[in-house]
């Protein structure tokens, strides 16, 4: 048996540990595991280079340094950096930042999800080994455990004594508070996948052209055309609305639905029927543009 | 208690896919209305979400929240929890969500006992409702192709068909290889400009609201048109939470909480009930009075009794080739091929297909693969834009055991009993949707799909709530006549989804509308001869 092996089954037994602390009697039946044993979740093959993180800046509305660097980290690990952008790209840690920040739930769960990874990082390694100052291959190797530990805690099972203890183990972490740490990190995975493919950034990557709206898709019924799009996202139009022609900034470089500035009213930049929104929400407003007249039917 | 001191003719609570018909039918012949909405009153422009911003997806299910009242929402069940039966509540009801699938029910579905010998005949045929159904497509805007193998034939539909998107050319194959015929589906959704609305532009973003108004929902039609006759009067945000009887037992209102929690009475000379198959049985029975001990209109005991819901199943594949599936909308193919009882099979009815483009945004897709790291990022690229899916919606047969009654203890926070559900899949269901998993499989493997992900059978996968205020011609066999029309009560009228006898295969809403149109043609003709 190597070195590495017997390691990584210790972490994974303690990470067990601490996740199902006193949950369960069977708790020292259920981590005996083969060593060579793998569960089915494809697990990440480790990056060439060490991850580039995004400074700390002062637009960070909730975080510290500290918790937004960590966060920062584990989007990189989760999304790493090959040929297409990753999460430091995306600046997903300013995402989830913002998304915190507007939630009391969330920031408990991250504040005590960030802890509890540093806590066990020391656990894991040794006094002084915060989850920060490791370098990457054991920070892969702590969250790989973690992942582990969690899918085996909440791993399918049939039988009705079984389900009835994993309802009741489900139960216990809730109530005991354990749940947030069991599931912090699937939770942080959640949110940085949302916050990654909803940045247009990772979507060179994967052949994908922008929202379904304004422009819709009248090539729906036609082989596609992604291949004309990836590595350029498409533009639609320019940025000034055309009925206020108030300027829309927007990642895509797109029209958005925005507030006009002249009636205080949602816009949608609809192309073909502008000028029927332009009349209902400006009645006594006169828009230049007399050639294409909307007409009712 | 403040009392709405006009008593209008009628009063209708409600306003989906039943209660809009009814509204704009009656007022254009003259008759005052007014329609109490539990939800909110959105406009397409404003309130509807827009998919144009790079997050659309999270931002989409976070906006989701605005169609549901949280005073409704509460639901407890008999047995296990299953699920929360699907409702939206709005100006304009399930129509503000659902996928426009306009498909007709076929002769057959109407008469299973005598073709089948389960479940219960219909007090009506597919031949009474076609001249309704027609009139519906047509102010609907339907864009279908007449002339499919399965319906009687039907005139040629107000718009062209759409065409097949990509997604489901793929499906094709496998469906051809095994001798499925596939048919452009009706949809509500335009494929040419029509009555003031813009056509489709296949953003795929239905179940949104549909911005454009191209989608043909309540709210953008019979809505609009019942209000321009100005007859109608449109209360939002109104929770309808008992119908009052005077001493003879002729229902005289409706008694309803405003946003502010202040309690109104509306007077109607006709009441009519449309606020689904959980929300209608629930009113009725919430209406319960010295005459009517067991609830309104509940003579026969049968309120609540036969709920039914589509057993919906759906399996995506992985293809080798890239298909862009996330263009275009949900569907635009339809076999009804499977949509009877097949020859050696071991249970009764059957499904129809409906093709889809599976997972769709890049947030969906990503949430269904497992794993993190370099390898989600290279799943992600071998996934994406190579989904493609079929989905089943089959008929459910009738049971008195799938029921919705009332919660013996939980309240809503206007002291009215909460529905409690009783459902559950029984044999016939569960052989149904074994052999619907192996004919999916079926269709995805000739259609050269790599892997398949599939989704398992379970309560609410198809949203479709029906049964629970059944037809019939016996009084004590069924609570309404064929015109929706009570038993017991004549000015009481339940016009939704609760008058099925049978769930049939195709999807619900289109033929809500044309009973909706039946039973208004008979209020204006019963009004008229001073019989309500």
């Amino acid at each position: 048996m190597t070195n590495k092996t017997t390691r990584r089954q210790f972490i994974k037994v303690s990470a067990l540990g601490i996740i199902g602390a006193g949950a369960t009697v069977s708790i020292g039946a259920s981590i005996v595991l083969p060593p060579d044993m793998d569960l089915p979740n494809p697990y990440p093959q480790i990056p060439k280079e060490n991850v580039q993180i995004p400074d700390y800046h002062d637009n960070v509305v909730f975080f510290d340094e500290h918790q937004y660097k960590l966060v920062a980290t584990l989007a990189a690990l989760i999304i790493p950096t090959d040929d297409t952008p990753g999460a430091t790209e995306a600046r997903v840690a300013d995402f989830i930042d913002e998304k915190v920040a507007a939630s009391k739930r969330e920031q408990k769960a991250y504040k005590r999800g960030l802890n509890w990874l540093d806590s066990f990082s020391v656990q894991a390694y040794g006094t002084g080994n915060s989850f920060l100052s490791l370098d990457i291959l054991k920070q892969i190797e702590l969250l790989r455990s973690i992942d582990e530990a969690r899918a085996m805690r909440y791993r399918k099972v049939s039988g009705y004594f079984q389900r009835l203890k994993l309802k009741f183990d489900k139960i216990w972490d809730n109530h005991f508070g354990v749940g947030n740490k069991s599931t912090f990190f699937a939770k942080v995975r959640r949110d940085v996948i949302h916050a990654f493919y909803s940045h247009p950034a990772s979507w060179e990557g994967i052949g994908y052209f922008g929202p379904p709206q304004p422009e819709g898709y009248p090539d729906f019924s036609d082989p596609p055309s992604s291949h004309l799009y990836t590595g350029k996202i498409r533009l639609i139009r320019n940025t000034t609305c055309q009925i206020c022609h108030h300027e829309v900034k927007h990642p895509t470089g797109g029209l958005i639905a925005h507030n006009c500035k002249t009636c205080h009213r949602p816009h949608s930049p609809w192309p073909y029927d502008k000028n029927r929104f332009h009349l209902e929400n400006h009645v006594e407003v006169v828009f230049p543009t007399p050639n294409r007249k909307w007409k009712d039917g | 208690m403040t009392k709405n001191k006009e008593t209008c003719d009628v009063c209708i609570i409600g306003s989906g896919s039943g209660g809009a018909v009814v509204a704009k039918e009656l007022a254009e012949q003259g008759m005052s209305i007014v329609v109490l909405e539990a939800g909110k009153r959105f406009d397409p422009l404003r309130n509807y979400i827009s998919s144009a911003k790079p997050d659309w997806e999270i931002s989409s299910w976070q906006h989701a929240k605005q169609f549901r009242v949280e005073a409704l929402h509460k639901v407890t069940f008999e047995n296990e929890f299953t699920h929360r039966p699907a409702e939206v509540h709005g100006v304009g009801g399930g129509t503000i969500r659902y996928l426009a699938y306009a498909i007709r029910m076929l002769p057959d579905d109407f008469r299973i006992y005598t073709v089948d010998g389960v479940g219960k005949d219909w007090p009506i045929s597919y031949e009474d409702l076609v001249p309704y159904y027609r009139k519906v497509e047509l102010d609907l805007g339907v864009s279908g192709l007449s002339g499919d193998p399965w319906t009687p034939l039907v005139d040629p539909y107000p718009n062209p068909p759409f065409k097949f998107s990509y997604a489901n050319k793929i499906i094709k194959r496998g469906c051809d290889k095994l001798g499925i015929k596939l048919w452009p589906t009706p949809m509500a959704r335009l494929s040419k400009p029509f009555d003031g609305r813009p056509h489709c532009i296949q953003c795929g973003r239905c179940s949104a609201g549909c911005m454009t108004k191209a989608k043909s929902s309540m709210d953008v039609t019979y809505i609009t048109k019942a209000e321009a006759t100005n007859n109608v009067s449109i209360q939002s945000e109104a929770i309808a939470t008992r119908i009052r009887v005077d001493k003879s037992g002729k229902p005289t209102g409706v008694i309803y909480y405003d946003n502010n929690g202040v309690e109104h009475e509306q007077k109607a000379k006709i009441i009519v009930v449309s606020a689904g198959a959980v929300q209608s049985p629930r009113l009725l029975l919430n209406s319960h009075s010295n005459q009517y001990p067991n609830g309104l209109a509940n003579s026969s005991g049968l309120i609540g009794k036969y709920f039914m819901q589509h057993t919906g199943l759906s399996a995506s594949g992985i293809f080798e080739d890239r298909i862009d599936s996330f263009r275009g909308f949900f569907g635009g193919a339809t076999s009804q091929d499977y949509a009877k009882t097949l020859p050696n099979s071991t249970f009764a009815r059957g499904w129809i297909h409906e093709l889809h483009a599976g997972i769709k945004g890049p947030v969906q897709t990503a949430q269904a693969i497992d794993g993190w790291g370099a390898n989600l990022k290279k799943q992600m690229k071998y996934f994406f834009g190579h989904i493609a899916g079929v989905a089943t919606v089959g008929e459910q047969l009738p049971y008195e055991k799938n029921s919705i009654t009332l919660d013996p203890k939980i309240k809503d926070d206007y002291g009215m009993p909460v529905p409690r559900i009783n459902f559950q899949f029984f044999e016939n269901d569960r052989l149904m949707a074994k052999a619907m998993e192996k004919n999916i499989h079926d269709i995805l493997d000739a259609a050269g799909a790599v892997r398949i992900i599939n989704s398992t059978i379970k309560p609410g996968a198809a949203p479709h709530n029906m049964g629970t205020c059944r037809m019939g011609n016996n009084p004590t066999s069924s609570v309404l006549n064929s015109f929706c029309q009570a038993h017991d009560v004549p000015n009481l009228f339940v016009i939704d989804s609760s008058c099925f006898v049978t769930s049939g295969t195709a999807n619900p809403s289109l033929t809500i509308h044309a009973i909706a149109a039946r039973a208004s043609e008979y209020i204006i003709k019963e009004a008229t001869a001073l019989n309500l």
